[in-house]
């Protein structure tokens, strides 16, 4: 350190000032902040969230299931063929068609049922066709469990016509059935059974069976009719709905045209409405797509300071002065989105909390501003010059509502939408923002 | 200094000694916030955010560890800084672009500390930072690095670019200087 540095030290280290700041002022300022200090300003919103969330986590996460949901026992091998064994009035037994015509006296049918990729099943075909077809409601007494540990494919070689079964039945990831249902359907069945007979008659609906608790536990097969017994039919259900939009922008970019970088930044509010309809809905969801119309807002500032003189109106001296000029970006942009929400609700008596969850595209209809150009100077622009390009959103929506009658039910949803827009403009200044949308919403026929 | 009552009436919400502290660190950290901030007309809001801080993280200063003026400087020096870096490029730009005459060498003897403030203000503001926490207030190129929260080389490298500024401006320099022209370069 130099002597000029060592000055500059000596005068300006631990340099003490009063000016320009009113001391009473500030003191009530701070002592008032002090007093409703950052955790005490926080604790509302984290309130709020938490009971925006609670509901939610009660619905998918602790209430069991009510008496009207439809109950499922783990589905294993010999839950199966103890459904063969014990319900002789809802269906036909193996033993009624095991095709004993193909099979020769030593080897019989043998089917190989892998239990939880280890264990298999023998149905030891070694019984004469007379125990069968002499007595059609007999047990399946040669039926048993073994350790063997032969494979899927090694049992499809020996037994050709499973495999044009198989390939008639589609393969679903599937654990569990309810015992009555799953016996119902493969008996009621319409479209399997006629495939199946086409090929092989009656003989063959028995190698469906087989083919049902063929192959891993987690990839059983499954009739077509049972990847809708979760299902539920339901009249076309659509609905109305308009809120207010607030965004809080970040805006990231060339600080050349904006101060207010890197922070979040709420403009004035918008608004929204739209229509929504249900294209495939279940027990307790919905899958809605929709289009609605928004206008949005976004500002920002831009301060210019530049030293002056002014002359001073007690001494008529001239002193020197800053200059403060101050520049406000606007953007007003009119959307049109396509919204798609997966949406999740549980009913309480008249009540109903929903939460919903998906991705929008948003197209620009309009959009008209101001900002700065190139050369600093203030221009209007419009359309042809849009500030953003379209964008894509994450959004989410939970909401409560009120059964108003059978048809119609009427929900307040918050909606929230997370985007980043890319800036098409001049003055180059990205942006990243969460908009806030609360809305009314009225569902027909939910 | 600092009496340790006050300290700990203010650990106690006591009022009076929350307002006595209030007193005694405003003008070093006014002058503090006049070094260090671009934009001087936002001191009020700064200081009043570094009292809020000051005040809510007490509990925090350990005596041993330094001196209270130095802890509660460096929160204001954060807070100053932070502020600065979202408002660096138009005022330097601004500066830039202005017609501030040099220092009239007429009036060294007269040379207040906020005359020689606004004279090293005119450095960019990136060389003035560390200037401003090396030469000034003693903090390492270790310590700068952390709170800039860039490489220590980079600190270094910065702050021979803010004395290599100030012997490009002889003018200034020599009015400021006084009797130190002929003792630098």
């Amino acid at each position: 350190m130099n002597r000029f540095e060592e000055e500059i030290k000596n005068r300006l280290f631990g340099y003490s000032s009063s000016k320009g700041v009113d001391e009473e002022a500030l003191w009530s300022s701070v002592s008032a902040g002090i007093q409703s200090s950052g955790k005490g300003r926080r604790t509302p919103f984290i309130w709020l969230l938490s009971g925006m969330l609670l509901p939610f986590v009660c619905l998918f996460g602790l209430i069991p299931n009510d008496s009207t949901s439809v109950h499922y026992t783990p589905r294993t091998v010999q839950n199966t063929l103890n459904l063969v064994e014990n319900e002789e009035d809802n269906v036909l037994l193996a033993s009624q068609f095991i095709p004993v015509n193909n099979l020769s006296k030593n080897e019989g049918l043998r089917e190989h049922l892998p239990l939880n990729g280890k264990e298999e099943i023998q149905a030891q075909g070694n019984t004469t066709s007379d125990e069968h077809s002499d007595k059609p409601n007999a047990k399946t007494k040669s039926t048993k469990v073994t350790s063997e540990n032969n494979s899927v494919e090694d049992s499809q070689k020996n037994d050709p016509f499973k495999s044009r079964v198989n390939a008639s039945v589609s393969v679903n990831p599937f654990q569990e059935t309810k015992r009555s249902t799953f016996l119902e359907d493969l008996a009621r069945n319409p479209v399997v059974s006629s495939q199946i007979r086409n090929e092989r008659g009656d003989l063959a609906l028995l190698d469906t069976r087989f083919a049902f608790i063929e192959g891993p536990v987690s990839q059983l097969a499954v009739l077509p009719s049972s990847q809708n017994l979760l299902a539920v039919s339901d009249p076309l259900s659509f609905s109305l709905y308009g809120g207010s939009v607030y965004e809080s922008s970040n805006f990231k970019g060339d600080a050349t045209f904006s101060d207010s970088l890197n922070q979040s930044i709420f403009a004035d509010d918008g608004y929204r409405f739209g229509l929504a309809m249900t294209i495939k809905n279940g027990k307790n969801w919905n899958l809605n797509a929709g289009a609605e119309i928004s206008n949005w807002q976004d500002r920002f500032e831009k301060k210019f300071i530049s030293d002056t003189t002014v002359i001073d109106n007690q001494s008529g001296d001239f002193v020197d002065a800053r200059k403060i000029r101050s520049v406000r970006h606007f953007n007003k942009h009119s959307l049109i989105s396509i919204p798609v929400e997966f949406e999740l609700y549980k009913d309480i008596s008249r009540l109903r909390l929903s939460l919903a969850a998906g991705a929008s595209y948003s197209f620009f209809i309009n959009q008209r501003g101001r900002g700065l150009n190139e050369e600093l100077s203030l221009i209007d622009y419009d359309n042809q010059n849009k500030r953003y390009g379209n964008f894509f959103s994450f959004r989410a929506a939970p909401g409560i509502g009120l059964k108003l009658n059978d048809k119609l039910l009427a929900s307040v949803v918050y909606g929230l939408s997370i985007q980043s827009r890319e800036n098409l403009s001049f003055s180059n200044i990205n942006s990243q923002s969460i908009a806030h949308m609360p809305a009314l919403r009225l569902q027909f026929k939910y | 200094m600092l009496r340790k009552e006050v300290i700990e009436g203010c650990l106690r919400e006591d009022a009076e000694s929350q307002k006595t502290l209030y007193r005694e660190l405003l003008p070093y950290l006014n002058g503090l916030c006049g070094r260090y901030l671009n934009d001087t007309s936002h001191r009020q809001d700064i200081l009043q955010e570094g009292f809020i801080r000051i005040f809510q993280n007490l509990s925090q200063f350990d005596a041993e560890k330094g001196k209270f003026h130095s802890w509660a400087s460096r929160i204001v020096i954060n807070l100053c800084l932070k502020h600065n870096k979202r408002s660096l490029s138009w005022f330097v730009r601004e500066l830039k672009e202005s017609d501030s005459p040099d220092f009239n060498p007429e009036v060294v003897d007269a040379l207040s500390n906020e005359e020689l403030i606004r004279f090293l203000k005119q450095m960019p503001a990136k060389y003035y930072e560390v200037f401003n926490l090396h030469i000034i207030d003693g903090y390492s190129h270790e310590e700068i690095a952390k709170i800039l929260k860039i490489k220590e080389n980079l600190s270094r490298k910065r702050l021979s670019r803010a004395r290599e500024w100030i012997k490009k401006k002889p003018k200034s320099l020599n009015a400021l200087l006084g009797d130190y022209r002929f003792s630098i370069g």
